[in-house]
């Protein structure tokens, strides 16, 4: 079992806090993603977990044992550095066998492991170049071969994508995925990428300034995010956000900005009550604009007018940019041949799907 | 169009600068060549000529036969040798120690340091000299090399400090989570990465050691244990001076030099460009 917790882990350098009671648990065979801005915490938390950072409190639990004050080495887990960190003066092989050499194996037993990962990674014919004579997508390879032949129970993974070029970033993201299935170990994964956290993990902790903002599947923090940065960090385009207030018209509660009123949704009806005359912040996600009502009885539609300031066509869908009130908001569109840049058009948004936030707390409502 | 002109002026005057520097560098090794190669009557001629008029041999072989040169620069290569292993033997490890291990009282160590290149050299020779002599190390090579050493180890280490600052953090940690251990690190690690920066610390000192000449003058008595500069300076009387014999020699004494210039220039300029640049 290599499930890794953490529980109420926090670590200051000096005088900055830059992880603060953090607390994760991520389960045996997880593809657990840490998501959040640069500086944000996630190496330092990622760095912990592997024992070259000390903690400044709390514990870290790798299978149920107390890992604190365990070294490394015997913690049973592997890196992969952001920067790679290969040794500039071995070959490619020794680079992998080094860690099997200072354990002692047998030479036969090295050398079966170096051969099996170099063909999972596909780069046998790599084996003996120095790590300055490989390209970036290979050096990539060769750091996370470096951590399969420790067949470790927990890998660790620090932005292994970001020195990668698009395309390049695109096809790895999911060789570690089928990586991780062929392995069956437990990850942590550490990226600034929403996308790659959505396309990747089983389980996303989205972190801010040092503190977990939210922790679930996907899928779960994509449709209910539990506050405003997780809900603006998560998708692309971001979700758009209005400041407005909550207004009561024959019984109905009405969100309005600038000249626009907008029914909120049956369901909202009775939570939003106490937010009535409050300053609130509406969030809609750019694919729930639609050119028509969509026919179905349990949503209910505002319509908008607006005006195209920008398409942007990308194949298969484009992104309309228009300013409400006074944000710049994008929608996603299917079909959008009908309009032109700077024509007055309707918008209607899907209420049941939109979201309320706490202006003050920046906490979900709704 | 203007701008274009300037940049033409410009490059003339650098190309007419490092003529003249060059000219400067070239001629006294020109010279060297033209007095030693010439049969006496013609070196010693007034007014010199500053062309080859003919060629001879003869005053080279007398300098190898009849003068102790061969064991002189025997001697220098000795002591340059031993200055470049305890140089390494000392500075390596204190420059890895510095680079790896930030403790508060490295900036007050790196500073004593510097300090210790501000003392001119001279300064030291007569306390040097009676602690060699009381430890019965005086007219002994040894005596030489520690004093060298002296010299040329705050060099050595601010050089490679910046060698080992510029191996990455990452590389070590990555060993670590391998297995190994802090000298592990450093064996397996930090010190193969900088055996470049070695090289280049070994050929600046052994220069340094090579060319002392106020130390060996101070420290060695003993014609047999002179090393090359004592032993080039010595045709030098204080009534007569054989300047064709001085000429030889110093040719002898600059082969062993320009060697290693030519075949290892690219770690002296490494060394000096990334060393000194930070
Ligand atoms: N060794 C360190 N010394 C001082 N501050 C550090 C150190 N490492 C990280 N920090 C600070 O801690 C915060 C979190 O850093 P990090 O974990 O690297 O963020 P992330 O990986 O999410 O970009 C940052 O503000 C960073 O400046
Ligand atoms: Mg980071």
């Amino acid at each position: 079992m290599a499930n890794v917790s953490l529980k109420g882990f926090s670590k200051k350098f000096k005088n900055t806090v830059a992880v603060d009671n953090l607390n994760i648990e991520i389960e045996d065979k997880d593809f657990a993603v840490l998501v959040g801005p640069s500086g944000c915490g996630k190496t330092t938390t990622l760095r912990a977990i592997a024992g070259l950072e000390q903690a400044s409190a709390g514990e870290i639990y790798i299978g149920d044992t107390l890992v604190n004050d365990v070294l490394p080495k015997d913690r049973d887990i592997a890196m992969v550095f952001q920067s790679y960190a290969l040794y500039p003066h071995m070959t490619v092989y020794d680079n992998m066998a080094f860690g099997l050499k200072l354990k002692k194996l047998p030479k036969q037993e090295i050398d079966n492991r170096v051969q099996e990962a170099a063909k999972i990674l596909d780069i046998e014919p790599l084996l003996q170049r120095k790590p300055k004579q490989l390209s970036g997508g290979q050096r990539q390879r060769v750091a996370v071969g470096r951590a399969i032949v420790r067949k470790p129970k927990v890998f660790l993974f620090d932005e292994p994508l970001s020195n990668l070029d698009a395309k390049l970033r695109v096809s790895m993201r999911a060789e570690i995925s089928k990586l991780h299935q062929r392995l069956g170990a437990t990850i942590v994964y550490v990226t600034h990428d929403q996308i790659e956290a959505m396309t990747m993990a089983t389980k996303i902790f989205v972190m801010n300034h040092g503190k977990l903002q939210q922790s679930g599947h996907p899928l779960e923090l994509y449709r209910n995010p539990s506050n405003k940065f997780v809900a603006g960090f998560i998708g692309s385009p971001a979700m758009n956000f209005m400041d407005g207030i909550l207004k009561k018209e024959n019984g109905r509660i009405l969100f309005q900005i600038g000249d626009s009123k907008l029914e909120v949704t049956d369901s909202f009806q009775d939570s939003l009550q106490q937010y009535l005359d409050k300053d609130v912040i509406f969030g809609v996600r750019p694919e729930d604009f639609h050119i028509r009502p969509l026919h179905d009885e349990e949503t209910s539609f505002a319509s908008i007018k607006v005006q195209v300031e920008v398409i942007e066509p990308l194949g298969e869908e484009s992104y309309v940019h228009f300013v409400l009130g006074s944000e710049a908001m994008i929608a996603r569109m299917r079909s959008t041949e009908f309009m032109k840049v700077g024509d007055e058009i309707s918008l209607y948004i899907d209420m049941a799907k939109t979201h309320f936030f706490d202006k003050k707390s920046s906490l979900t409502i709704m | 169009m203007s701008g274009k002109r300037n940049v033409h002026y410009r490059k003339i005057g650098i190309y007419f600068i490092l003529f003249f520097m060059a000219i400067a560098i070239v001629f006294p090794i020109y010279w060297m060549l033209l007095t030693t190669f010439q049969p006496t009557s013609q070196a010693t001629a007034y007014p010199p000529s500053l062309f080859f008029k003919s060629f001879s041999l003869d005053k080279v072989i007398e300098v190898l036969l009849d003068t102790s040169v061969i064991k002189w620069i025997f001697n220098s290569f000795i002591v340059a040798l031993g200055v470049v292993v305890v140089n390494l033997l000392i500075s390596v490890p204190a420059a890895y120690s510095i680079a790896r291990y930030k403790i508060k009282c490295n900036t007050i160590l790196l500073f004593v340091v510097l300090v210790t290149q501000m003392i001119p050299p001279a300064i030291m020779v007569v306390p040097l000299f009676e602690i060699f002599a009381s430890v019965g190390l005086n007219n002994n090579l040894l005596s030489l090399i520690l004093a060298d050493s002296i010299l040329t180890l705050p060099i050595g280490t601010w050089i490679l400090i910046g060698f080992f600052e510029n191996i990455p953090t990452e590389i070590e940690e990555a060993a670590i989570m391998d297995g190994a251990s802090k000298m592990m690190l450093f064996y397996r690690i930090s010190l193969p990465l900088t055996y470049p920066a070695m090289v280049t610390v070994a050929i600046l000192t052994f220069f340094d050691a090579w060319n002392e000449y106020m130390y060996a003058y101070t420290f060695i008595s003993d014609q047999s244990k002179w090393v090359g500069t004592v032993g080039v300076a010595s045709f030098m009387g204080q009534f007569l001076t054989d300047w064709q014999a001085v000429m030889a020699s110093s040719l002898i004494f600059s082969i062993l030099p320009m060697l290693i210039y030519i075949f290892l220039r690219k770690y002296i300029v490494r060394g000096v460009s990334e060393g000194f640049a930070k």
